[in-house]
């Protein structure tokens, strides 16, 4: 763990150390010409795209990390990574219950595919940029929610609706349409159902990829004060990532600063956006509106 | 009749087969012999050989005439044939350039070495109905041919081989075409055989081609169809489009040298199309162009042009090269598990048979969301009732005075 | 070198041997053989059709499958002279199984009698010469399509179902490519979406037939088109079943006393047709699966409709143990 470290967080639910993921097979050059200095992911003896190197940071219990760069830097592939979606070619990724700070860790990295899903379904919750990523447009709205419910186990028809009608009212959604069909449902509402979806398990940590980025300025204001509202009342570890400032401003109590795949600055948002430090994060700040 | 506890069932079969007997010889006219159906409908004959997957041009006509003329039973009834024949050997690698061609084209260029040979094709004339073919005689036939084989006599020249190089082979030289493997003997893996060992999703190359060309020609057209006019990202131009003899060569059991048992007529079509690089690729990587193989027994060439460009489709979508629309022609499940004549029809076709224990079980399950979607309905209508009532009464009362 | 798979050797005069058996197949048939009649079957084909090296796939594979119960083995199925959707699993099956000392029934809907059932068991017997039964109780082996037996079968017979669907997971992923991974990592959530969405749509499960169930607890499988009726049939049955899908290229298998769930939600549990008040016109009984059936009017009049049993021998065994005379054709009123 690096020893610039501004805050020291003992209670940590989730904790990445080096996590690496690159397309290709590598080779001993990959290391000194690639990353944030070179302005490349790529390899040029190899060919070989790093798409993440040397990921490290401490999640703690109720906080909201931001993660955010521009295409490219590897914000999508961290959260792949942390999702389990995608295996690590280096690094570790360890889980720890909230209130449990003295057992062993979960080794996330190495579990086996039913252990990876059922971890998935029960700690985790990912909302999407794009409905269709996390929802399935087939079922109805309230099938969607229901559906890591399912997963676990949940086999009363009347429980699953009532609790995912508890979950849409959460969400600031009307619960007399858990029957609709998601087509009929805006953007900003689709995101909303996402987030229903999510937080069905309970988990530990609700993971938001560019949640607002595509919808309107107005739906985003509406959508962010939700996730704000959620985060003080729920109290979930959350790890935002967005390619904008503002967004992560208005979320994230620390930040990891990305580029070409690796960090290149961390520490509290607002001390990051006050005193920018590395030149591409002075870039960042200066050019957001 | 038929399903009651009787002996019906068994009956009922026994007469419709001496039906479609009769329906077959009613007409009373003049049996067809074999040699005619091979000689004289010969691509009928090698469609058959070609979706039955066998070779055997004296079976797929007497398929042909037992089926009357059905193509997808022709070939049914090779498949299923083709099944009890004993696996004697595969064959040496052929290669198409020994091919002694009838036909031979590319589009590619105007002029190839060799030359473009146009070979026997209607490609080039009107399709207007011969009314002449009516009073065919013996007579007609023969003095054709005699006429026909003059002309041969005076035409002919010393050495034509009748071999030629590829085309595709010159595109290699001049450094055109994207290196797909080696092809030398001994290079190549095992080829994968669907007939022998279930297929598996994503599927070797040699078993997607094997797939093809045992595929449905109609389906493989439909398929590449969709692809060219839009749902698709290959933009392809022939290669080569090559019709004749193919000599087959086996080796030799004991000595282990290549023997020719033989020579079967083949139509082999390449189709090349522009490798569009993805974003990440290096520059220095130039473009190349991207080859589509397509293959039929027979005289066969809307097959093997489909073919080709379906091969090309799902290469390139597989090798994730495409850019534009893609569509289901560039899905390789999708295509495979779709173009088998055989499987599509017997699995079609069996909705004829009885169902009526499964449609029994769903008049049950139609009658319970009946009576649901009854009881739904009425909850719909009353709360229509009371809130028309409710807005009729604040109407009412708006309108009432202070 | 490449090598080719040894082979039974057949007779190598093609014409021959196709005339022989097209020949055979369009040979009339006279009398149902009587079950103790052992036919002399036609010796120009490999017993049981298939040569020795497809049976002896399908046989490995049949093992596997009866190793992980409800798991789909993918097989080369071969092409027979019956096509492909039409039973040709279910043929392979039993041709891989089937000794001269067994006794074969072959039904479909329930009905020896009906027309593939004919055409299936005409091939069985020509290549094979085994002696054939309409009588559950005593057939060592039943093929069988869209119904299971009325009367349980034991642990000395096999039941081999056609299959036309294998994956039950089709109707949320066509894709054979991912519903292997899902099946791979029991992702069954899809599945029990769609059970509940069809709750929401229709009040209760909409699936009529090929129901799902869990077996033992691991994977989900698709029991066929046989009705609802019969799905119970298979938890902790003595008997072994045998799944072929010829077209799909899958075999799988439930073996004898294995734990066979249909899905069901606690609030909206597996309910199969049955009507206890409706019985059949013939037989009199109300514990079996019954289908409509139209019977002609007399002398012109009008036709109507009639509930019978839809497993035809085990009617006529009902008849006969009622009433001491074998069945005869219902007459309208």
């Amino acid at each position: 763990m690096s020893d610039n470290k501004i805050v020291q967080n003992k209670k940590w639910v989730l904790r990445a150390d080096n996590l690496t993921r690159r397309y290709g097979s590598g080779c001993a050059y990959c290391s000194t010409i690639t990353g944030p200095d070179h302005d490349t992911n790529q390899c040029q003896i190899c060919n070989t795209v790093i798409a993440c190197s040397g990921i490290s940071f401490e999640l703690g219990e109720g906080e909201t990390l931001g993660i955010v760069g521009e295409s490219g830097s590897g914000k999508s592939t961290v959260m792949q990574l942390v999702n389990l979606s995608v295996p690590a070619d280096e690094g570790e990724l360890w889980y720890r219950q909230s209130g449990e700070y003295d057992k062993e860790p979960l080794n996330l990295l190495t579990l086996d595919k039913f252990k990876r899903r059922t971890f998935r379904n029960q700690q985790l919750g990912i909302v999407h940029q794009r409905p269709e990523l996390g929802l399935n447009m087939n079922f109805t709205v309230g099938g969607n929610v229901a559906e890591k419910l399912l997963m676990a186990g949940w086999r009363n028809v009347g429980n699953i609706r009532q609790r995912a009608s508890q979950l849409m009212e959460l969400t600031e959604l009307p619960p007399t349409r858990l029957d609709d069909d998601p087509h009929t449902f805006s953007g900003g509402m689709l995101q909303r159902v996402q987030i229903s979806k999510a937080l069905s398990s309970n988990p530990s940590v609700l993971l938001l990829d560019e949640v607002t980025t595509g919808l309107d300025l107005s739906v985003q204001a509406r959508v962010l004060d939700l996730i704000k509202r959620l985060q003080w009342e729920l109290k979930i570890a959350m790890l935002v990532v967005s390619h904008d400032l503002g967004v992560i401003k208005q979320l994230a109590t620390r930040t990891l600063v990305l580029k070409n795949g690796q960090i290149v600055e961390h520490g509290l948002t607002d001390q990051i956006l006050e005193d920018p430090q590395h030149p591409y994060t002075q870039l960042l700040v200066s050019s957001t509106l | 009749m038929g399903y009651v506890a009787t002996k019906g069932g068994t009956e009922a079969v026994l007469k419709a087969e001496e039906l479609v007997e009769y329906f077959r010889l009613r007409g009373e006219t003049e049996p067809i012999k074999i040699e005619q159906i091979k000689s004289q409908f010969r691509l009928a004959v090698d469609r058959a050989m070609s979706e039955g997957s066998l070779y055997a041009p004296e079976l797929a006509a007497l398929a042909l005439k037992q089926s009357e003329g059905d193509a997808v039973e022709a070939s049914f009834l090779l498949r299923a044939y083709r099944s009890t024949l004993p696996r004697l050997t595969y064959s040496l690698p052929a290669n198409g350039t020994r091919m002694r061609l009838i036909r031979r084209i590319s589009s590619t260029f105007k002029d190839i070495p060799g030359g473009q040979l146009l070979g026997p094709t209607r490609d080039y004339q009107p399709r207007l109905l011969n009314t002449l073919l009516t009073h065919e005689s013996r007579g007609t036939m023969r003095r054709f041919l005699a006429k026909f084989e003059k002309q041969v006599q005076s035409n002919e020249t010393d050495e034509q081989s009748g071999t030629f190089p590829k085309v595709i082979e010159s595109m290699r030289e001049q450094d055109l075409l994207a290196e797909v493997f080696s092809v030398g003997a001994g290079d190549i893996d095992e080829p994968f055989d669907v007939t022998r060992k279930a297929t598996s999703f994503p599927a070797p190359r040699s078993a997607r081609l094997q797939i093809m060309a045992r595929g449905d020609a109609g389906s493989l057209l439909a398929l590449a169809y969709s692809s060219i006019r839009g749902y698709g990202d290959v933009h392809p131009t022939l290669g080569e489009l090559r019709v004749g003899y193919l000599p087959v060569e086996v080796a030799h059991p004991l000595t282990g040298e290549s023997v020719e048992i033989g020579e079967i007529m083949i139509t082999e079509c390449e189709m090349v199309s522009r490798v569009k690089a993805s974003g990440s690729e290096e520059v220095e990587l130039s473009p190349k162009f991207g080859l589509g193989y397509g293959f039929s027994f027979g005289h066969g060439e809307d097959k093997a042009v489909s073919m080709s460009i379906l091969d090309r489709a799902i290469s390139a979508a597989k090798a994730g090269k495409t850019h534009g629309q893609s569509g289901p022609a560039a899905d390789e499940e999708f295509v495979l598990q779709h173009i088998d004549a055989i499987e599509a029809s017997g699995f079609t076709a069996h909705y004829k048979l009885p169902h009526y224990v499964t449609f029994q079980a769903d008049i049950s399950v139609l009658e319970r969301a009946k009576d649901h979607a009854a009881v739904k309905n009425a909850e719909q209508a009353e709360k229509h009732r009371r809130l028309q009532q409710k807005l009729a009464k604040d109407a009412q009362e708006n309108t009432l005075p202070d | 070198m490449l090598q080719p798979d040894p082979v039974e050797q057949l007779e190598p005069d093609e014409g021959f041997r196709l005339d022989a058996l097209i020949g055979q197949l369009s040979g009339s048939e006279n009398e149902e053989p009587a079950p103790e009649q052992a036919q002399i079957r036609e010796t120009l084909y490999n017993f049981g059709f298939i040569d020795e090296d497809s049976k002896r796939e399908v046989r490995r594979k049949t093992l596997k499958a009866v190793a992980i119960p409800g798991h789909l083995v993918p097989f080369a199925s071969r092409d027979l002279p019956v096509a492909k959707g039409w039973g040709t699993g279910g043929l392979q099956l039993t041709f891989s199984i089937i000794k001269p000392d067994d006794l074969l029934k072959v039904i479909d809907q329930g009905d020896d009698d009906s027309v593939n059932a004919v055409n299936l068991r005409r091939l069985i017997q020509r290549t094979t010469g085994v002696p054939i039964t309409t009588d559950t109780t005593a057939a060592s082996i039943v093929q069988t399509r869209h119904r299971v037996p009325e009367e349980p079968l034991h642990e000395d017979q096999i039941l081999v179902l056609q299959v036309p669907m294998a994956d039950p997971l089709r109707w949320v992923q066509p894709y054979i490519e991912r519903s292997t991974e899902m099946h791979a990592e029991m992702d069954y959530a899809p599945i029990w979406v769609y059970m509940y969405e069809s709750v929401v749509h229709s009040g209760d499960m909409d699936i009529s037939s090929q129901y799902p169930v869990m077996v033992e607890g691991r994977y989900l499988m698709d029991t066929t088109p046989c009705p609802r009726y019969d799905a119970p049939s298979l938890h902790m049955s003595e008997t072994l079943y045998l799944y072929g899908a010829g077209r799909e290229k899958r075999i799988y298998a439930i073996p004898p006393y294995t734990r066979v769930e249909p899905l069901e939600f606690e609030d909206f549990p597996f309910r199969t047709e049955h009507k206890p008040e409706q019985s059949c016109e013939k037989c009199g009984n109300s514990n079996t699966y019954l289908t409509r059936h139209y019977i002609e009017g007399k002398h012109g009049g009008e036709g109507r409709w009639a509930f019978f049993c839809s497993d035809t021998s085990y009617c006529q065994k009902q008849i006969l143990i009622k009433t001491g005379k074998k069945a005869e054709k219902v007459s309208g009123e």
